[in-house]
């Protein structure tokens, strides 16, 4: 599946694309391999999770590799510049949903202006909206210097952390989600707080890296523990080789759970 | 108190690439609506936009054209609008880093028109009003276009005109564009303002947008000029202001004010890559492209001295001027070809667009062959225009003519024939000549031109005559 997908795509101007057999050389062998611990990763995280993580290291240790401890300061940044890029693409990239060639059309209106304001306005829901007035507002001209373009940035800096990061190891053992999940519906009544669930997570959507998320454990509730394996650009191989062995050391982690959702 | 005129211009061009900007559709002028469209160019969501590397290449020709930096670093941004034409409701273009910079077009009163930057960027679609309603075509949405933008450089509507004209001429030369401005395939957005005279201040601009012929932006100018200068004299002040012409009451409307004004939001375009010129590359368009009209218009009046106004008129389309390269091979003058072009062949070829193609008869390789006889004095400058209009009517070398009424000139032994008999048969003649009658000389010339039927060449008939005598 990763082999097909990480193929090269002609029509997209960004893909890098690959032919190597990801698969092929997965052999759980990772002896002498550096897992790489950023502090900032566990800030704030709460301790059972912290605790998952650091068991996991331990079998990471047990297997034959070696650990190395630093501080990335740069990823405290990562929130707020993710929200911000993310918000602005999607203002643009959502712009085209006018109601004019496809998708939900308002069905009163008066003339073209008012339809795409009513298709706009009925059809998309809180969150996108949301968004959309985030994403405008940061690139609107009076703020422009004071939001996005200080978000590229810093993204530049977290960018250039990973890189240092990944001279030091070979990939980087983080928590996924700082929590374990919470009750549905509370999501929608604090947003910021939704958004901080995301801490982990998108650094490497900021730095463009390649992550895999594995189960660590179980909180009391029983619901899963996540921890994430972050690799340097073009390493899917590495962090998937190292997730494998994990798997194959650490089996408890990835039995059924009391909701039917085998991990 | 006298006012300036102070212009400056921003010209859309359209590209003349096989296919669009970001997709493999064609660029074709008209066709059925909404048929020269796909996925990508009506911006279906998934899709993205991969970048035509002969839209580089093509501004980069513009660019060189006009004097420009080539930037090695460019980049593609999204210039946010909401408008039913635009499908992803922005613009790709290139905001703070464009590919070309700092070009100039010169003028032929010496003076420089300052070109700040040409872009790329992608044409939108257009609306179609019928029966009562709105509909949209988007076939020339995703055409690659160049804006060109220059300094507030111009003077007077002249500059203007000449600026339009040698930026057209200079698109069609390179091949990049046909530059119609009737199909809209060059557009002009004018910026006026008025000042002082001698004053180093720039008044409030206006904007006249989508002025499609040249004429109309000269009308336009001189309008927007007389009314700024009014509003001014009256004690008022110009209001920074979108216009648009209205072509049949000559007079400017707004459009919005600047209080409308859109916030583009202008971002990089995260789906596109930067945009990387290699210096070897852009040296490589820089010898491929032509050699353009001013420079060549300035070699045919050195090489070739011809009158200025001509050579303007035979470099004014790239076809005709390469006509003239071609027929005048192996030449000694120049100058005969270039007659028959401007005095011959242009009264067949009137419009702007048939001399765009320039495709005539009489091909240059026969026009050439004509012009030979001439030299080599097989035939007399005026039989051999009139040979010409007889080319130019069956598109036959001018041998079948020559051959068909006898117009072959005379050949020297013959000639020197011709002239013993002459002299022969008009002893009286002789002797008067030889008194020092010089008009003596012309009763025997007329005599072997009566003998030649008009063929012979009189200046080689004088000297033989001459000749002879002494």
């Amino acid at each position: 599946m990763f082999d097909a997908i990480s193929d090269y795509d002609p029509k997209d101007s960004t893909s890098q694309g690959s032919k190597t057999k990801t698969y092929d050389t997965i052999n759980n062998d990772i002896k002498g391999m550096k897992v790489g611990i950023a502090r900032e990763y566990l800030e704030g995280i709460r301790e059972d999770v912290k605790e998952a993580v650091q068991n996991a290291v331990k079998v990471y240790e047990s297997l034959g590799a070696e650990v190395v401890y630093f501080d990335m300061p740069a990823i405290k940044y990562a929130l707020p510049v993710y929200y911000i890029i993310a918000c602005a693409e999607a203002s643009s990239n959502l712009g085209r949903y006018d109601g004019i060639r496809y998708g939900f059309k308002a069905e009163h209106y008066n003339g073209t202006h008012d339809m795409m304001c009513r298709t706009r306005s009925e059809g998309f829901g809180d969150e996108v909206k949301r968004r959309i007035l985030l994403g405008t507002y940061v690139l609107s001209a009076g703020y422009y210097d004071a939001y996005y373009k200080k978000a590229q940035n810093l993204r530049g800096t977290i960018v250039k952390a990973f890189n240092e990061a990944f001279e030091q190891c070979d990939f980087i053992l983080a928590p996924t989600v700082p929590m374990t999940a919470f009750e549905m519906g509370r999501a929608v009544s604090d947003p910021v707080e939704t958004y901080q669930t995301d801490i982990c997570t998108v650094p490497v959507n900021i730095a463009g890296l390649p992550a895999v998320s594995v189960p660590c454990g179980f909180d009391s509730d029983g619901l899963p523990i996540g921890m994430q394996l972050i690799g340097n650009k073009f390493e899917e191989a590495k962090i998937l080789n190292a997730a494998n062995a994990y798997e194959k050391a650490a089996s408890q982690n990835f039995k059924e759970t009391k909701w039917g959702v085998k991990l | 108190m006298k006012y300036e005129l102070v212009s400056g211009f921003e010209t859309h061009v359209e590209l003349s690439t096989k296919t669009k900007i970001f997709c493999g559709c064609t660029t074709q002028f008209g066709g059925e609506p909404n048929t020269h469209c796909c996925p990508v160019c009506i911006g279906l969501p998934g899709t993205l936009p991969k970048l035509n590397r002969q839209v580089v290449k093509y501004a980069i020709m513009a660019g060189l054209a006009t004097n420009c930096e080539i930037a090695e670093v460019a980049k593609m941004d999204r210039k946010n609008y909401c408008y039913p034409d635009l499908p992803k409701a922005y613009q790709i273009s290139e905001y703070d880093k464009p590919l070309c910079e700092h070009g100039y077009i010169q003028l032929s009163n010496g003076r420089k028109i300052r070109i700040l930057r040409i872009h790329i960027e992608e044409d939108a679609g257009k609306l179609v009003h019928a029966h009562g309603d709105t509909y949209v075509d988007y076939n020339r949405g995703g055409v690659p276009l160049i804006e060109i933008v220059t300094e507030p450089d111009f003077r007077s509507t002249d500059e203007a005109r000449e600026y339009v004209e040698k930026l057209q001429q200079i698109m069609r030369y390179i091949g990049v564009s046909d530059c119609r401005m009737q199909e809209g395939s060059m557009r002009c957005d004018v910026n006026i303002s008025v000042r002082p005279q001698g004053s180093d201040e720039l008044g409030t601009r206006t904007e006249i947008k989508n002025m499609n012929s040249i004429n109309n932006i000269v009308k336009a100018m001189e309008y927007e000029y007389e009314r700024q200068v009014d509003v001014i004299e009256a004690g008022g002040k110009v209001i920074q202001e979108t216009l648009r012409y209205d072509d049949a009451s000559n007079t400017t409307s707004s459009m919005r004010g600047k209080e409308d004004a859109n916030d583009y939001r202008y971002f990089r375009d995260p789906d596109l890559v930067t945009i990387l010129t290699s210096r070897q590359e852009v040296e490589e368009i820089r010898k491929s492209l032509p050699e353009l009209p001013a420079v060549k218009q300035a070699r045919y009046v050195d090489e070739y001295e011809l009158p200025e106004k001509d050579a303007s008129l035979l470099t004014k389309y790239r076809r005709v001027s390469e006509y003239f390269d071609e027929a005048i091979k192996g030449l000694k003058n120049p100058k005969t070809v270039s007659n028959f072009i401007i005095g011959s062949i242009f009264r067949r070829v009137e419009t702007e667009k048939d001399k765009e193609s320039f495709d005539v008869k009489v091909s240059p390789a026969h026009l050439n062959e004509l012009v030979k006889m001439i030299e080599d004095k097989k035939i007399q400058n005026n039989l051999a225009k009139k040979t010409l209009e007889k080319m130019l009517d069956t598109g036959k070398s001018c041998k079948e003519f020559i051959d068909e009424s006898d117009l072959g000139g005379v050949d020297d032994s013959a000639l020197e024939q011709m002239c013993k008999n002459a002299i022969d048969s008009n002893p009286n003649a002789v002797a008067d000549y030889k008194g020092g009658k010089e008009k003596a000389l012309m009763s025997l010339l007329g005599n072997v031109m009566k003998q030649s039927r008009g063929k012979a060449d009189a200046q080689a008939v004088k000297a033989k005559l001459i000749e002879l005598i002494k």
